[in-house]
């Protein structure tokens, strides 16, 4: 199970990557290939959930090493559809009942790297939420690579 | 001869002021001298809804290691009625889209700490949850003391 784990984060990531790189924008700069983030020292986690109209929905995860940390909106379906509506992706850190983000963005379900931040060894938090552009409730799907 | 007595008088008066100046200037040294710094705490409330079967959590951030008090302050019925329902409290830290608990236990609501453990610097959470004794939802009142 660990093993299909590990497969399947190193696909993800391969194709995020790939992707990414096909299309000129890379995360970490022009000069960046695939090659140049060692992987190993990577994690993926995929956070999926509802996220009703005006809401917000968060993950916490812990960073043991610092580095930078990318999150990628990869679906986004309101009533089952897909959906082309722009939710605020975000990166920050958990505290009271929700998730203060240090740094947000505005997107679509592009399944490509499109928030990165730098993320110190402790507990960070991913937030996904909607500003008043969803139409109906919605299910999202969000990809988080960090450092171990 | 004489010269010499003289100095050599002068020398020991001279380390008895000294020594003297060294008793008087000496001062227990302070938590700034040492490097230990005094512990400050916060205190936080969390308060909200319980649903039967249901969990809360809230995080917070701890910046000196030192104890952190947990206390249950109320249980009551979303009219406002005081209960005295065990419920269960906990602290962790928040991981996923919860608050994986590494200290908890059940407690009824009361006027000191249910709960006391030690942390390290680092972010944390509290939680409250059903432990299997609400019949309907209630409203909860948890007051937490951390360095």
């Amino acid at each position: 199970m660990k093993r299909v784990f590990r497969s399947t984060s190193f696909l993800a990531l391969t194709s995020m990557l790939t992707g990414l790189s096909l299309a000129g924008c890379s995360p970490l700069g022009p000069s960046a290939v695939p090659s140049d983030l060692p992987s190993a020292a990577l994690t993926i986690e995929n956070f999926s959930g509802s996220l009703v109209v005006n809401g917000s929905s968060f993950y916490s995860f812990t960073v043991t090493e610092g580095g930078l940390t990318y999150v990628s909106l990869v679906s986004l379906k309101e009533a089952g559809a897909d959906s082309e509506a722009q939710v605020t992706i975000g990166l920050g850190a958990p505290r009271g009942t929700g998730c203060l983000t240090t740094n947000t963005l505005s997107v679509g379900a592009t399944g490509q790297l499109q928030l990165s931040g730098v993320t110190n060894p402790g507990v960070h938090c991913a937030v996904v939420s909607d500003l008043g552009t969803l139409t109906a409730d919605a299910t999202f799907s969000i990809n988080i690579v960090h450092p171990k | 001869m004489t010269v010499f007595r003289l100095i050599r008088g002068v020398a020991a008066i001279a380390m008895v002021c000294l020594t003297g100046a060294a008793c008087t200037s000496t001062t227990a040294p302070s938590a700034a001298d040492s490097g230990i710094r005094d512990l400050e705490f916060r205190t936080e409330t969390f308060s909200g809804t319980l649903q039967v079967n249901g969990s809360g959590f809230y995080s917070f951030f701890v910046g000196q290691a030192g104890p952190a008090e947990l206390t249950l302050a109320a249980i009551q019925t979303p009219g406002g009625a005081a209960l005295s329902t065990p419920v269960g409290i906990g602290v962790g830290v928040p991981s996923g889209t919860g608050c994986p608990r590494t200290t908890s236990k059940v407690a009824s609501p009361g006027l000191t700490a249910q709960l006391t453990v030690t942390l390290n610097p680092g972010t944390y959470c509290v939680a409250v949850f059903d432990a299997g004794n609400l019949t309907s939802s209630v409203t909860f009142a948890m007051r937490f003391r951390h360095p």
